[in-house]
């Protein structure tokens, strides 16, 4: 009588294989390389699905990111983009490209003046004029009203945050569209 | 002043919109604009775009809304039980 073995013998079946995945499937699974697309898709959000033929998806993205880099300008005001003040939301907003960096450009630019009391260019408080030579001084009850208002509270952080979530859902965006499903040629992919 | 005399003075882009204290009505706009970037890039099959978009944008203000009542719940829960 010979001990139970675990071994298989030449007289058992061969078990059963694991299922190989098709040629088709690996082709699925598998993701190409567009550097095109993607730096297209960080100059302007949606355009890089866009050129690789994705339209309808491109359009979705872009009115997603655009959508929400909109929302933030209109509930904080340009003050939700500020690249010197508030440095760490900016590198997130930055991902949404050209859009954010003229946002940042216009702010730092056209509504930002010396001041003596501050080391750095800041915004004109209610109270205060921006004379000719541009610079802040004390204007008096009769100073005009600051070109920009400045946002405070929970409404700048609204504002900060949906313009620095667009930035990241484009940086998503850029990655697909950098380095695309190749599955997608059935929809209508180029590459 | 009232807010309806801010609405008046708001400059659009250049004030910040004057919804203190209202700013959580901005949570399903971000919520659906988020959902929108999220699931062209996700998505299976851009025909099915739209379902998931809304399913997506209703799962983050639901989750939102439960982490908020938690919150909410488990400050009460410890300011009741500081000494």
């Amino acid at each position: 009588m010979h001990p139970p073995s675990s071994e298989p013998s030449p007289s058992d079946p061969p078990p059963p294989a694991a299922p190989t995945p098709t040629p088709a499937a690996e082709a699925d699974a598998r993701r190409g390389f567009a550097p095109v697309a993607g730096v297209v898709a960080l100059l302007i959000p949606g355009m890089g699905h866009a050129v690789l033929g994705l339209r309808r998806r491109g359009s979705r993205i872009a009115a997603g990111v655009f959508g929400l880099f909109a929302l933030g300008l209109v509930v904080g005001g340009l003050d939700a983009v500020d690249s010197r003040e508030d440095r760490w939301w900016y590198m997130g907003q930055a991902m949404v490209g050209p859009a954010a960096w003229a946002a940042d450009y216009a702010h730092q630019s056209w509504f930002k003046h010396d001041a003596r009391d501050s080391a750095m260019p800041r915004k004109p408080a209610p109270g205060e004029v921006v004379t000719s030579a541009g610079t802040i001084e004390f204007g008096g009850a009769e100073a005009p009203r600051p070109a920009m208002g400045r946002s405070l509270g929970r409404v700048n952080e609204i504002g900060s945050l949906a313009c620095a979530l667009a930035g990241l859902m484009n940086a998503i965006a850029i990655i697909d569209a950098a380095f695309p499903p190749l599955r997608r040629r059935r929809e209508g992919l180029r590459l | 002043m009232t807010p309806g005399l801010l609405l008046l003075a708001y400059r659009p882009l250049l004030d910040p919109l004057p919804i203190h204290g209202a700013e959580w009505a901005a949570l399903p706009a971000i919520a659906l604009f988020m959902a929108m970037a999220y699931r062209g890039v996700r998505t299976e099959h851009i025909d099915h775009y739209w379902p998931g978009t809304f399913r997506v944008a209703g799962v983050i203000v639901l989750v939102m809304v439960i982490l908020s009542a938690l919150a909410w719940l488990a400050i009460e829960i410890a300011y009741a039980l500081a000494p």
